[in-house]
């Protein structure tokens, strides 16, 4: 038996809400849906689980500022010790601006470089594709 | 029908517009040739950012000694400057990542523009800190990187590195943010334009974006956390800036209410910027049911909060500085209001502090003319709030010996109308290339209807 896909499209956000919530229930699987802007409730609509990037933005961000804590400490008491205006070497107070930033950098370096490019190279990566029932594509225009 | 609320709150978007007028009302200054009014305004720029780079290029030929600096002197224009505009960047980043954080929908309108507004005025600051380096051809110095000269890291202890941290991270973050938030109007920009440059270059810059809700899902993910983590670069980018001041000994600088004082004030700036430029741009690109008066009214509100915080700090100052007993502090407040700089301070407190509450008034908020005089005003006296704090504070303090005057020369004033040529320059091609609204977020704000309501009712009667 060959599959069925079926194609919908809607003309308010809200039917498409609807619609993509009933056939979710009803045990069909949705392919994608498209829209041209975020509708809100769409991707509990189509039981899509959440983005792991928060978790790696998070981690990006803890290296990023421990990695540059350890740096200023490692120049500034380790390296070269140099005496400036009679602060300690290892001067914790001032190396947080630098450790922040750093830590930003990298938060927003890492899922950025990762979520477009994987998003245009692999579109289907949450998908399963499934060869047996039916399909269903759920769309707005 | 989905949202109760929608009748009692002014409509983001007037004139009845459907879904697809948003996206051709966008699209349409974009595809028609720039106008005569772009022409001049470009050419007006251009002109300024010529005449900049000509002054840059003589004074990085010549030297730092081409500029009105002297010992006592050590910081004018090029310091004021910088946080002229790295202030004015911050508002960019408060519309389109702290208003996102609030959920406040009718930023959807402006904060394209602004984040944009941003991008260009992060980079007119800067140009500052590197052209008033000596050796602005070694600028590479002040990145840690492993080198023969010992290996001679840099001073972390010190603000002015904090700030290549601090500028270099904001600027990036910023293009970062912009860019992404764009992807999906540039998509629309493909889809829309006719086969050309246009659609070529959009089809590789939006990253083959097909609307579907997966990509939304991650665009919406990296959208929030670039909001969390741009809205802290707002306060510590320019509490690293007032740093500059705040870690000096001398009086008038080393206060701890720099740090609150410089983020307030950058808003306050910032937002008067944004204003000028929306002002302008809402009426000749024709978008006025986009950036309705609902929009500059709130704005304007917004930039008032922002300048009653700095005309507190500004009689905080003052009385910190009279309660103290220092009899150095006090000199310093004595000759900003009478001694040879009153007129920069009056100025300052003018525009920054009294003329601003003329905004009180929502008579005068929907004035469209005075709005544009009143920011424009705000813009000068924001100026002068940093050239005061810098040349006051330094040319008169504890030794009278090493008292001294300053005047700029014509270098620096041409530097400075160079930035504001770069800074309009970039902004009227921002217009022309890209869309100065962010219209998929504008749609999912709004609650349009895909048809307008006519045709709507009358194939209701049909069927």
């Amino acid at each position: 038996m060959s599959d069925r896909v079926l194609l919908a499209t809607f003309e308010h956000e809200d039917d498409l809400l609807a619609a993509t919530d009933a056939v979710r229930r009803g045990g069909f699987e949705i392919v994608d849906a498209f829209t041209p802007y975020a509708v809100h409730g769409l991707e509990r609509a189509m039981g899509l689980r959440p983005s792991r990037l928060t978790w790696v933005c998070f981690l990006c961000g803890m290296t990023g500022v421990l990695g540059m804590l350890w740096f200023e400490h490692w120049t500034a008491s380790i390296d070269w010790q140099l005496d400036v205006g009679g602060k300690p070497w290892n001067s914790l107070p001032s190396d947080v601006p630098v450790a922040f930033e750093a830590a930003v950098l990298l938060a927003v370096s890492d899922p950025c470089s990762h979520s477009s490019p994987s998003a245009a190279c692999f579109p289907a990566s949450n998908h399963r594709s499934s060869t047996r029932g039916s399909q269903t594509i759920v769309s707005s225009l | 029908m989905s949202s109760g609320t929608a009748t009692l709150r002014p409509p983001l978007v007037t004139g009845d517009k459907t879904i697809s007028d948003v996206t051709n009302d966008i699209y349409a200054p974009m595809a028609r040739k720039p106008t005569a009014l772009w022409w001049a305004a470009f050419g007006l720029s251009f002109t300024a950012l010529i005449v900049g780079v000509a002054a840059v290029w003589y004074q990085i030929a010549t030297g730092i000694g081409t500029w009105g600096l002297n010992k006592t002197v050590g910081w004018a224009f090029d310091i004021t400057n910088f946080v002229f505009w790295v202030g004015i960047g911050h508002a960019g980043t408060l519309i389109s990542a702290v208003l996102f954080l609030f959920r406040q929908k009718w930023r959807t309108a402006v904060n394209r523009s602004a984040e944009a507004m941003t991008l260009f005025a992060v980079m007119c600051a800067g140009i500052f800190p590197l052209i008033h380096m000596g050796r602005p051809w070694l600028a590479f110095w002040m990145m840690p990187y492993p080198n023969t000269r010992g290996p001679l890291w840099v001073n972390f202890k010190s603000p002015l590195l904090w700030d290549v941290f601090a500028i270099s991270t904001y600027l990036a973050i910023s293009a970062v943010f912009w860019y992404v938030g764009l992807l999906p109007d540039l998509a629309t920009i493909r889809d829309r334009s006719e086969p050309g440059w246009r659609k070529r270059i959009t089809s590789i810059l939006c990253l083959g974006w097909n609307g579907s809700a997966r990509t939304w899902l991650r665009y919406e993910t990296v959208y929030l956390l670039l909001a969390g983590l741009a809205t802290p670069l707002v306060f510590s980018v320019h509490t690293i800036v007032s740093m500059d001041f705040a870690t000096a000994v001398i009086p008038g600088w080393h206060t701890t209410i720099f740090p609150p004082y410089f983020v307030a004030g950058a808003i306050f700036s910032g937002l008067a910027m944004v204003l000028t430029l929306m002002i302008i741009a809402r009426k000749v690109m024709q978008l006025e049911d986009y950036i309705t008066m609902t929009h500059i009214d709130r704005m304007c509100k917004l930039m008032m909060s922002m300048g009653c915080i700095v005309g507190l700090a500004y009689g905080t100052e003052f009385f910190t500085a009279f309660y103290s007993g220092n009899g150095y502090e006090q000199f310093v407040f004595k000759n900003r209001a009478l001694g040879p700089f009153a007129w920069a301070y009056w100025t300052m407190v003018s525009c920054n502090v009294v003329i601003p509450q003329l905004l009180w008034s929502k008579k005068l908020r929907s004035t469209l003319p005075v709005v544009f005089v009143i920011v424009i005003l705000v813009n000068v006296g924001m100026w002068f709030e940093r050239f005061v704090i810098i040349v006051t504070s330094l040319h008169r303090d504890f030794l009278p010996s090493s008292w001294a005057d300053y005047a700029p020369t014509w270098i620096e004033i041409a530097t400075f109308v160079g930035s504001f040529g770069l800074f309009f320059t970039c902004f009227l091609i921002f217009c022309r290339i890209a869309p100065v609204i962010a219209i998929a977020e504008i749609k999912g704000a709004a609650h349009l209807k895909k048809r307008p309501s006519a045709e709507s009712s009358s194939k209701e009667k049909a069927a």
